[in-house]
């Protein structure tokens, strides 16, 4: 499976009276966007555009995206989600880069996400650097908190799609190609290189922690084995909205850096054979169970070593551990990406599961560490919530706007599958 | 399995009443509700569910509902092990000094995660035979 993404470099965004990308610029009509993603379950709804460098903060974040559109080939970006769940993967993607799409809704009290656009905050997440066109919904009262988590999921997705659309027939700035071969042509392919694939974990333990894979609910699969490129077309999407700093956002899912590093190396010094994704419930016999199957799996594909990023904390930290002994129990090689809950000060436990097989692990960060964020000139979204947030705390908001928090609480700071700009090496 | 072979220990208020279940409910916080999960699997009883939740911080949560066999065995080492270290990230916590929110507010929503997680755990145990 073959897929060229074609990169085209976004300038600047900027409201207009016709969506369209012209000399750089996306122009959105805010009127229009509002019209082609409304949903009965949403009371208000309203769109900013924010820049880095603008003294803005943005809170709760739901989730993050990129406009990604088919140009050639099977599908549609987000299978299963929009159209009938047609493989995607192959053929060619324009991708709007350098901007996003950004949702923002306070769907429980605790929930957190927040993205400063300028200061220290900013540093923590890498959404400061990307222009986004922020989408703020409000439900409608009474709304139960599912239907409010799935109306909000379903205005991000169509937003993205529609502003996507503009980029169908637009020259990218740049184009790269990723090719997966099926599994027996790319086994032989790089006969003296180490054969590696990729154990995708994936929150999925109901309510604020799901993942949607071609739009099933991931909690409902067995592993099962992708394509990267999938991946890159939008295959997987993010329903998840507790844990800021470590959960996938569907921008990490389309951007995923393991994958990416993958194909950097592919054919140089390793031999990419593809992806297999699994879940995290809540079970220990489902766990077992996906445990069991992702090792098999990994046994079929005849590779010498993978490597296992996390999502999320607690429980999947079982996850974590069961799908590393079982696989190096086949004498396969591991190395796990996950993140930190070590204390405001380190010290403590970093994980809630380890084992002496768990020999080789990169660490987002740790994500009880404090951050003082000052206050800025605006606030999209409701920044009281910083008082309750995951990662805040009593009098964690100040009188001056200023707020002393976690870095949980800051969107994508530590995040397991890399995309973060911090990160720890041992020696 | 069913109903009548699940004993759930809780300290939820909104988890009290699920029909033919055995609940057991603490009253404390997660904490208690996890020496009370040691002290059950301790005495044979199988653990079910993990007992931590996913993605949402033991020192934040007030509330945690996990799912055991009411049939005894002999006691789980490897079980009593992870407990054992689930444990001690929650006493870490603590000891951090990191329970300091206002929960009040927000209690109604953490009950309904929690239920959330439980409703799961249940749904996926009432097919399983044993």
């Amino acid at each position: 499976m073959q897929l060229e993404l074609g990169n085209i470099l976004v300038k600047d965004v900027q409201f207009g009276d016709k969506t369209e990308f012209k000399n750089g610029i996306v122009y959105v009509n805010g009127e229009e966007l509002l019209d082609n993603i409304k949903d009965d379950r949403l009371a208000k709804m309203e769109v900013h555009i924010v820049h880095p460098g603008d003294d803005v903060r943005i809170c709760p974040v739901k989730d993050v995206l990129e406009p990604r559109v088919k140009v050639e080939g099977g599908g549609q970006v987000f299978p299963g989600i929009f159209g009938n769940a047609e493989m995607v993967g192959s053929g060619k993607t324009n991708v709007l880069k350098g901007m996003t799409v950004l949702t923002v809704g306070k769907i429980v009290g605790f929930q957190e996400g927040i993205i400063d656009m300028s200061g220290p905050g900013a540093e923590y997440t890498p959404f400061s650097q990307t222009i986004n066109l922020v989408i703020l919904c409000d439900k409608v009262e009474g709304l139960p908190q599912h239907e409010h988590e799935e109306a909000v999921r379903l205005a991000g997705l169509k937003a993205t799609r529609y502003i996507a659309e503009i980029a169908k027939n637009v020259t990218p700035d740049e184009t790269f190609t990723f090719e997966t071969k099926p599994l027996t042509e790319q086994l032989s392919q790089y006969p003296d290189l180490p054969k590696v694939a990729y154990v995708y974990m994936l929150q999925t333990q109901g309510l604020m922690h799901d993942t949607y894979l071609y739009g099933l609910d991931v909690k409902k699969i067995l592993p099962t084995f992708l394509y990267p490129t999938e991946v890159m077309d939008g295959a997987i999407i993010s329903g998840n909205c507790v844990s800021a700093c470590d959960k996938n956002a569907t921008y990490h899912h389309l951007n995923n850096p393991v994958i990416a590093d993958l194909f950097v190396r592919h054919g140089k010094d390793l031999n990419f054979i593809g992806v297999v994704v699994t879940n995290e419930n809540v079970t220990l016999l489902d766990k077992e169970r996906s445990s069991n199957f992702t090792a098999k799996l990994v046994d079929s594909l005849k590779v010498d070593g993978v490597i296992i990023s996390e999502e999320g904390f607690g429980n999947p930290d079982a996850d974590l551990i069961m799908n590393c002994k079982k696989i190096e129990a086949l004498g396969i090689k591991t190395v796990l990406v996950t993140d930190e809950y070590a204390g405001r000060d380190g010290a403590s436990q970093s994980l809630a599961d380890a084992n002496p097989l768990a020999n080789a692990v990169v660490s987002g960060g740790n994500a009880n560490a404090i951050i003082e964020l000052p206050s800025m000139s605006k606030v999209i979204g409701y920044i009281e919530a910083s008082k309750i947030i995951a990662g805040g705390f009593d009098g964690a908001l100040k009188e001056d706007g200023s707020i002393t928090v976690e870095i949980q609480a800051i969107t994508g700071a530590t995040n397991e599958l890399g995309f973060n700009r911090m990160g720890a090496l041992e020696f | 399995m069913d109903l009548q072979q699940v004993l759930i220990i809780t300290n939820n208020p909104i988890v009290k009443n699920i029909n033919n279940a055995e609940i057991c409910f603490v009253r404390g916080d997660q904490r208690q509700v996890l020496y009370q999960v040691l002290n059950k699997v301790a005495g044979g009883h199988t653990l079910l569910s993990h007992p931590l939740a996913g993605s949402i911080k033991t020192e934040d949560n007030p509330y945690r509902s996990v799912v055991l066999s009411t049939s005894i065995t002999e006691a789980n080492l490897s079980t009593l092990n992870m407990l054992e270290y689930c444990l001690g990230k929650v006493e870490s916590g603590v000891r951090d000094g990191m329970q300091s929110r206002q929960h009040d507010q927000l209690a109604q929503d953490f009950q309904m995660i929690d239920k959330e997680l439980l409703d799961n755990a249940l749904q996926s145990l009432i097919r399983r035979q044993v």
